[in-house]
């Protein structure tokens, strides 16, 4: 195995063994909890082996740093920008969907080394159709996953910087963003949180035909009644 | 060439020592600040985890510790050494005791659990098997450490264990053609067993592909003769209960290799560096020099609720130099087929036999002296046979009887059969060294089975 496979075999088994930690940690604070502590147990033993065979001395010890997940692009149009992302460039659509609240549709591809583009196009005026009318579209966000949205946010607070805005209401997905005024022109956004899955079934047409929509921070087809 | 990993595999001499070098460091902390055996054996020494830093600080700093020191701390507390309770401990696996000494504790948690056939599965895969194999295994699972070592193993290397415990010969051979099996797991003298039988039954294996021997050293001739009869790679594998698990093994080379003038000889062991750090030393500690022969001595590198550190094992190997196989893998070398005892214990049907014991079980009234002999039978089995010489003057009916007190005594504190013979004492066999009274003229140690296919 090239050196770089390795290594990105030790970030994704560090990230692994972060989430086992966090939820042995969530169980740990439920009491008692069966099976369900003995499976944690089990998981995060099994979970050792791997980390050691992959030659990591101590997973915990990895560098716990934020991890970029993805890029968010403005487009105008999301078909000919699926074209080239998707078909030209080889990535795969992993999800997607509309997002009535932000007044956008988007589109996310994943890349060789699990990288991520998130294609954004504006559905009625919003911050999204400003950023398309003020600069005509480009990189619009990165957005990081960290182990521990508090202790970044002490972070950028320690270093002077202002998080703008923060969601903290859902357990599976908490927020905060640092404005491109305090970022040297780049609008950050901070999750902790599970990743993103890969939603089967999903297609450009779908999305464009408005079948999905971002629901509890995860795409889900509209349903029927809905649309009607 | 089988890759069993090829993060491991694909490290150079250097980074895999980096790796072993910190795992090494960091058991020794782990060890010293949460082992209750450590802890208590270190609180004797000067010993200062937080000052090693390398390999060679190991070396030089930490002391090494047998299976004498275990006892006398399992002796210290109630637990005997595996404290009720704690929480964390899965299973106990208890030694056999058959040396006399005690019978050593290991508890084993979920983390010992989860890695214990992870090593052994290098062994089947470098030998060639492939998931979905069938293996059988001949060990019983009764038997301590040992049975729950190959059905985990199996499991990590995704083979399906063929349980061969009960049976005759003449099943075991029925079922590994009936399964297909395309290994088999077992002793030198019981592959030897399998092999006579096979010949008289004229059965072949064609799904065979490896033998994995364990257990007691083997002759190159005999390996070579069974390789070429069963068309199969012989390989080997050495482990114990402290090291959980295999600690080194074959590659795809197989046990035993043929020489430019046509002549058999022991292939190399390598050893799984990354789990199990090994050290092979002469008696006084120091380390030998590649070519020479010492007794093993242990560092099992992952976390354990019973960790082995330096832990001197008492087997005996020839330390190699690296690169020795020619099969480009970065490990530590090893002779195969020649690991033995550095004392006199002698392993007879998988069981460990001290001299000793038996000494205590059979030197009692009216015994005088006794012989003790090792071999083969004509069908390949092991056979054990004692010849007894009682004191002059011992009533007839004690004698009588003699034969059958002692063979249920052995079994009962020693483990193992025995046919037991008395003479007069001045009808005693004489043996080679008088101050030995066992001879193990097994027939895997030297002789080659013959007419081989190959």
């Amino acid at each position: 195995m090239a050196g770089g496979d390795v290594d990105e075999l030790r970030a994704a088994t560090a990230d692994a063994w972060r989430a086992v930690e966090r939820m042995r940690s969530r169980l740990g604070e439920l009491g008692d909890t069966g099976v369900l502590g003995i499976l944690g147990e089990r998981i995060a033993a099994l979970l050792g082996e791997f980390a050691w065979e992959v030659g990591m001395v101590d997973p915990a010890a990895a560098p716990a740093g934020a991890r970029l997940d993805h890029v968010g692009v403005v487009v105008r149009d999301l078909r000919a920008a699926a074209t080239l992302y998707g078909d030209l460039l080889g990535g795969t659509l992993v999800c997607g969907g509309g997002h009535d609240g932000m007044g956008i549709r988007s589109l996310h591809f994943a890349y060789a080394g699990g990288s991520k583009v998130e294609l954004l196009q504006p559905t009625r005026p919003g911050p999204v159709a400003r950023f398309l009318e003020s600069r005509g579209g480009g990189p619009h966000h990165l957005t990081f996953f960290t182990p521990d949205l508090s202790a970044s946010i002490e972070g950028f607070a320690g270093a002077g910087l202002t998080v703008v805005d923060a969601d903290r209401g859902a357990p599976e997905w908490q927020e905060a963003y640092l404005s491109p005024r305090e970022t040297q022109g780049c609008l950050i956004q901070v999750v902790e949180g599970a990743d993103i899955a890969p939603v089967s079934g999903i297609t450009v047409d779908a999305v464009l035909r408005d079948e999905w929509e971002w629901r509890d921070h995860r795409p889900q087809r509209v349903m029927t009644e809905a649309r009607r | 060439m089988s890759v069993a990993n090829p993060v491991i595999e694909g490290m150079d001499e250097a980074e895999l020592l980096g790796l072993v070098s910190r795992a090494a460091v960091a058991a020794v902390r782990r060890a010293a600040a949460t082992s209750p055996l450590y802890q208590w054996f270190y609180a004797r020494t000067d010993l200062r985890p937080e000052r090693l830093r390398t390999l060679d600080d190991v070396r030089r700093h930490v002391p090494m510790v047998t299976k004498q020191d275990l006892l006398d701390f399992q002796r210290t507390l109630p637990g005997g050494g595996a404290s009720p309770a704690d929480p964390s401990v899965r299973q106990l696996h208890l030694t056999s005791g058959t040396s006399g000494a005690g019978r050593e504790i290991y508890p084993r948690d979920g983390r010992d659990l989860a890695g214990l056939g992870i090593p052994g599965a290098y062994e089947y895969l470098w030998a060639g098997l492939a998931p979905g194999d069938r293996l059988m295994l001949t060990i019983p699972y009764s038997q301590t450490m040992a049975g729950p070592y190959f059905q985990e193993t199996c499991a990590a290397a995704g083979l399906v264990p063929v349980n061969g415990f009960a049976g005759s010969t003449a099943d075991r051979l029925r079922d590994l053609e009936r399964f297909a099996c395309a290994g088999i797991s077992a002793t030198p003298s019981y592959v030897h067993r399998l092999t006579l039988e096979a010949k008289e039954s004229g059965l072949r294996l064609p799904s065979l592909k490896a033998i994995f021997l364990s257990g007691e050293p083997y002759g190159a001739a005999w390996a070579h003769d069974t390789a070429a009869f069963w068309g199969a790679t012989v390989c080997e594998g050495w482990g114990a209960t402290q090291t959980l698990g295999v600690a080194m093994c074959t590659c795809e080379r197989g046990a035993v290799t043929v020489d430019g003038d046509g002549a058999a000889r022991h292939a190399v062991l390598h050893g799984l560096d990354h789990r199990c750090w090994i050290e092979v030393v002469h008696p006084d500690g120091s380390p030998v020099e590649p070519g020479e022969t010492g007794e093993i001595v242990v560092t099992v590198l992952r976390p354990s609720a019973q960790p082995a550190i330096r832990f001197r094992m008492a087997d005996k190997v020839r330390l190699l130099p690296r690169g020795s196989c020619g099969c480009g893998r970065p490990t530590s070398c090893y002779a195969a087929g020649t690991i033995g005892r550095v004392d006199d214990m002698l392993k007879i049907r998988g069981m460990n036999v001290w001299p000793d014991a038996m000494d205590a079980v059979l030197l009692r009234t009216p015994v005088v002296d006794y012989r003790g002999r090792v071999y083969s039978d004509e069908r390949g089995r092991e056979a054990v046979g004692v010849t007894v010489a009682f004191a002059p003057g011992t009533p007839p009916e004690s004698v009588a009887d003699l034969p059958s007190r002692l063979r249920q005594a052995v079994k009962r504190e020693v483990g193992i059969s025995v046919d037991i013979t008395v003479v007069d004492p001045g009808q005693m066999p004489e043996q080679q060294f008088k101050s030995r009274r066992w001879r193990d003229d097994r027939a895997v140690r030297e002789a080659g089975v013959g007419d081989g296919r190959g």
